[in-house]
């Protein structure tokens, strides 16, 4: 993978960077949007338009902040360190290219999921710091269910690491798309039903949570109640990206990884760029229904989902000593 | 004569005596038992004096000494125990099975050990000790009672469970030795010993979950205090030696192997800790057929070590073998008479036997001064040969805590039968009163009906001459063997030492 | 008759974890139902795996194994326990168990450690023809921790079934020409325990609850 790059080519990487951060700021409102259209038309509702969220942030963003007299500098700070680190996370890994970008060094899967963690834990502490019941709900809420998936999500990366032999998630979309024989094997299987549970919990779909302003379910949304304006616009962005970002590495690295195209020209990743939308598709048709089909898990139910999406996840690494490393 | 032939009438007889019984026609079934057990002692009789030993000539059955020994002592058992049936049974009220299937059961339960003992393949000696398991649960539950029934689940689950592992033992024997037949086993020199050394590990912890070594015997004192008295006098007497003798089938495999060693200590390590905890839990017990359950464990636990030490400590633990099993089937068969008597298997409760059944008082004492060691009786004999063997091999430990077993357990389990059958009853007054008011509880209304009701009740708990006879004529066997095993054993002994 | 398998390796790694995750899934689970849909299930995988082996081999005793399994092992004796559960009032749930039974799952997966540490150290050196070994010793501590865990007579066969079939995965692995009427006769066997847990379960049904009395007599 340690391409030679050549000068003239660095300017068209830099654009090709920009194309991909791009592509998860901006594509991520509208796969949001295509979510709640999708789920609209099965309940055999009309449902609002597929660019409700861009409507939704432009009008946030006129809106003035209102915020909590005992809240800190904690709670302002903290949309933009969690938008931040996406944006960060979007520059490194396999969104629209199959090999690494220009900071793609930056960080490896493991940091990747250290830094989704950060995100999360500047969340909590922001909700805490809103001094009301409905955050701290939240936030006690998903600190507990993160003190699993947290594990998850890195054991996850551990197999795959494990199973490609390095943490760079480009080397695994390679890997997994030269051999396909790792589809018949039991960690990459397991690896992937895990990951997919862990996208569900979270990007708060059922059977996990009920997006929406129903407090007694409510986790993702309780964090950010208090926040108002351009601030939450700010939060509810940095979640849709996140939600992107999930599902473009589990399509990219894990499920689907072929149909990238392997030329460094700006063409090919904006050609790129509509074939991550269709695979970004097919995987949210299969959520939608997923979601339409599972009634919610009682709260502490939850846990146990996690839980068993943990014992997959460490199934999965322990699968590779158990059958040995399989694969060609 | 070919000896083909006697072991599959040995196998026969009880198996017809299954099927016949079943037959729906009054008393069959006990006829049909008793010929067939009768059978069995007849052709294990022969097969003693022929003195068959070897496989024969089709392979399929092999016997040797100790082979011949199980043999008469499984049938004289079957034969003793379907004989006190006759009397234990009719004092069941509510039977969990009809007494057809009772003795249906019972004799193929007989069958399935008599297979275990003689078959030639170890795959075989373990599917027959599993069937073992699979015929005798139901007759655990054959009173039909919470306890019994608990009891009865506890046994088939723990006991299958446990024989799983030494399933896997055989697979590692076949694995290692590319055969199962226990003939061309013997004849070939042992191939790769440390498989075979893990597959004796296995085959002790399988084998000896069913032959009740700790720590597997969880199973033990229920299913013989729960199950009927003629069927705990089979599972003591011969069911645990069964499992023991498979067990040791595959043991002496590995006599000639490097790893022998080790695996010696290890058996003599699971005996002694199974006689130890055998010896320490006797003194507590609070219900007698609990006692004399793990007075078995303990028994089992130091023929496991005679095995183990080899030398005269195999002849020890052969005589402690049969020894025991007709001494112990004589104390639970006694034991039976008590329950039946007392409707209770509380110790507390049945003080002053003598008073009430004068020979079932004197023949339990005796029994269990027998199974404890007492000198005249073959239990002795046995011990103290196995001992002599601990201190001709130098395991000085190991003669030290089976001293202090046979010391603990003679006191343990003699101290309270003492006092069950010596014992004056406290306040007796008090417990008559007692008594009387609970089983005469609608006295004012219904005099007569109870009146009655006492009086059948006395007329049932009278002892009969069957549950006499038998206990005695086991009692005097234990003691016959004991005497006339005496020369012998004393010979071997004082030609060990020279 | 011998076949070329495309993956091999990958296959018979993947059953192997289908087997343990199966039993997995058995010990999160507090219903009766699933825990013998599961048992089927698993006995399904090994059926296949053992059919693949035939197909690898060209040992006939294989493939008459994996025909003995099919039909017993996934076919009568989940349909025996099944209308035992169906007719005869059994409690479809573990009563008076503990809710918790994922976390039973997270300790399944800690006995998957343990026992493939266990299987490295001690009997890997004398079984090292393959490395797959292990998830059947993996598989009968699962099994015993099934029937541990669990007080329902049909869960407990569960558990039970699950230790043979584990016998059975190694067997087929480790000594192909096991001799078929030894695995007929376990077979016969396991008929006879699940008979016998479904003849004493309708007696153990009618005194559901242990009180403390029967509990007292069977101690010590």
């Amino acid at each position: 993978m340690e391409a030679k790059i050549k000068v003239p080519d660095r300017f068209i990487l830099e654009i090709i960077d920009i194309i991909q951060v791009g592509t998860v700021v901006l594509l991520s409102p509208l796969i949001a949007g295509i979510i709640n259209r999708l789920k609209a038309m099965v309940e055999s509702k009309h449902g609002p338009s597929i660019f409700q969220p861009y409507y939704d942030l432009a009008k946030l963003l006129k809106k003035e902040v209102v915020l909590p007299k005992r809240s800190s500098l904690i709670l302002i700070m903290a949309p933009f360190i969690t938008f931040t680190a996406y944006l960060v996370i979007s520059l490194v890994v396999p969104v629209v290219t199959p090999y690494p970008l220009p900071y793609g060094i930056l960080l490896d899967l493991l940091g990747g999921a250290l830094m989704f963690g950060l995100a999360g834990i500047i969340g909590i502490m922001a909700a805490i710091d809103a001094h009301t019941n409905y955050t701290a709900m939240g936030a006690s809420r998903s600190a507990s269910f993160t003190a699993l998936a947290e594990p998850t999500l890195i054991t996850i990366f551990f197999a795959i690491a494990i199973i490609t032999g390095t943490n760079n998630p480009y080397v695994t979309n390679n890997t997994l798309a030269i051999s396909p024989s790792w589809y018949v094997s039991a960690t990459h299987i397991l690896a992937m039903t895990a990951f997919f549970m862990l996208i569900l919990v979270e990007t708060g779909r059922l059977p996990v949570e009920s997006s929406g302003l129903m407090e007694l379910g409510m986790l993702d949304d309780a964090k950010i109640m208090e926040y108002s304006g351009k601030l939450l616009a700010l939060s509810k962005w940095s979640s849709y990206m996140r939600q992107l970002l999930l599902m473009a590495i589990f399509v990219n690295t894990l499920l689907i990884p072929w149909w990238m195209p392997s030329e460094v020209s700006v063409l090919d990743a904006l050609y790129s760029v509509g074939i991550l939308f269709l695979k970004l598709l097919a995987l949210i048709l299969v959520v939608v229904v997923i979601e339409e089909t599972f009634a919610k898990l009682r709260l502490f139910k939850i846990l146990d989902f996690l839980t068993v999406s943990f014992s997959l996840a460490l199934l999965s690494v322990l699968s590779l000593f158990l059958v040995g490393k399989g694969g060609a | 004569m070919d000896s083909t032939f006697l072991f599959s009438i040995l196998l026969i007889a009880p198996g017809a005596g299954a099927i016949i019984s079943l037959i729906p026609k009054k008393k069959i079934e006990i006829i049909s038992s008793l010929i067939s057990a009768a059978l069995t002692v007849g052709i294990s009789l022969i097969l003693l004096i022929l003195g068959v030993s070897g496989s024969t000539s089709n392979g399929y059955f092999y016997s040797d000494g100790l082979t011949r020994i199980m043999i008469i002592t499984i049938s004289s058992i079957f034969l003793t125990s379907v004989i006190y049936s006759t009397f234990y049974t009719k004092k069941i009220k509510e039977p969990f099975l009809k007494f057809r299937w009772y003795y249906c059961l019972l004799d193929l339960f007989v069958f399935t050990m008599l297979l275990a003992i003689v078959v030639n393949d170890l795959g075989f000696i373990w599917l027959a000790v599993e069937a073992t398991t699979v015929t005798s649960a139901l007759l655990i539950a054959l009173e039909k009672e919470r306890t019994s029934i608990e009891a009865a689940w506890r046994y088939t689950l723990i006991v299958s469970a446990g024989l799983v592992i030494s399933l896997f033992s055989v697979i590692l024997v076949f694995y290692s030795q590319g055969t199962l037949d226990f003939t061309k086993l013997i004849e070939q020199p042992v191939k790769n010993t440390l498989i075979m050394s893990m597959a004796i590990g296995f085959a002790l912890i399988g084998y000896g979950t069913k032959a009740g070594i700790a720590p597997m015997h969880a199973w033990l004192p229920d299913a013989h205090s729960e199950a009927p008295a003629p069927i705990s006098a089979m599972f003591s007497a011969i069911l645990l030696p069964t499992s023991l003798y498979a067990f040791i089938r595959t043991f002496t495999l590995l006599k000639d192997a490097p790893q022998f060693a080790e695996m010696q200590s290890l058996v003599i390590g699971f005996g002694l800790f199974t006689a130890l905890i055998a010896a320490i839990i006797i003194g507590n017990q609070r219900n007698y057929k609990r006692m004399l359950a793990y007075s078995s464990m303990e028994n089992m636990g130091i023929i496991l070590v005679g095995f183990a030490l080899g030398g005269i400590g195999t002849l020890g633990a052969i005589i402690q073998i049969i020894s025991h099993a007709f001494a112990k089937s004589s104390a639970f068969y006694t034991s039976g008479n008590i329950v039946i008597a007392y409707n209770t298997k509380k110790i507390s409760d049945t003080q002053g036997i003598i008073d009430k059944l004068k020979s079932t008082g004197y023949l339990f004492i005796l029994s269990c001064f027998s199974v404890t060691g007492a000198p005249p009786f073959g239990v002795f004999l046995g011990e103290f040969l196995i001992l002599s063997q601990a201190v001709q091999s130098k395991n000085f430990i190991v003669a030290i805590i089976l001293s202090i077993v046979y010391m603990y357990t003679f006191i343990g389990l003699n101290r309270q039968t003492v006092q069950m059958v010596f014992g004056q009853k406290i306040d007796e007054g008090y417990m008559s009163y007692n008594s009387s008011v609970s089983s005469n509880s609608e006295l004012p209304i219904k005099d007569d009906r109870t009146i009655n009701e006492v009086e059948t009740k006395e007329k049932n708990k009278k002892e009969n001459w069957v549950s006499i006879l038998v206990p005695l004529v086991n009692l005097v066997i234990s003691l016959i063997i004991g005497i006339y095993m005496f020369p012998i054993v004393l010979q071997s002994v004082t030609t060990g030492l020279k | 008759m011998v076949f070329i398998i495309p993956l091999y390796d990958d296959i018979i790694g993947l059953l192997g974890i289908s087997v343990i995750l199966s039993s997995l899934y058995m010990q999160g689970q507090s219903y009766v139902d699933p825990i013998i849909r599961a048992i089927a299930i698993q006995s399904l995988f090994i059926a296949i795996l053992i059919a693949i082996l035939f197909l690898q081999n060209g040992d006939i005793n294989l493939l008459y194994l994996a025909i003995i399994t099919a039909a017993m092992r996934v076919i009568v004796f989940p349909k025996i326990m099944l209308y035992q559960v169906r007719h005869f009032k059994h409690s479809l749930r573990e009563k008076g168990s503990n809710q918790k039974t994922p976390s039973l799952m997270l300790i399944g997966i800690i006995v998957v450690i343990i026992g493939y540490t266990i299987f490295k150290t001690v009997l890997f050196p004398l079984i090292p023809d393959t490395q797959q070994a292990s998830i059947p010793f993996i598989l009968l501590l699962l099994g015993f921790l099934l029937i541990i865990t669990r007080r329902d007579t049909l869960a407990q066969i569960s558990g039970y079934i699950q230790e043979e079939n584990a016998i059975l995965y190694i067997g087929a692995i480790i000594t192909p020409g096991i001799q078929l009427l030894t695995e007929f006769a376990v077979v016969l066997d396991i008929f006879g325990v699940v008979i016998l847990g479904v003849i004493l379960s309708k007696q153990r049904n009618v005194f559901r609850t242990l009180d403390r009395e029967v509990i007292e007599q069977l101690k010590g």
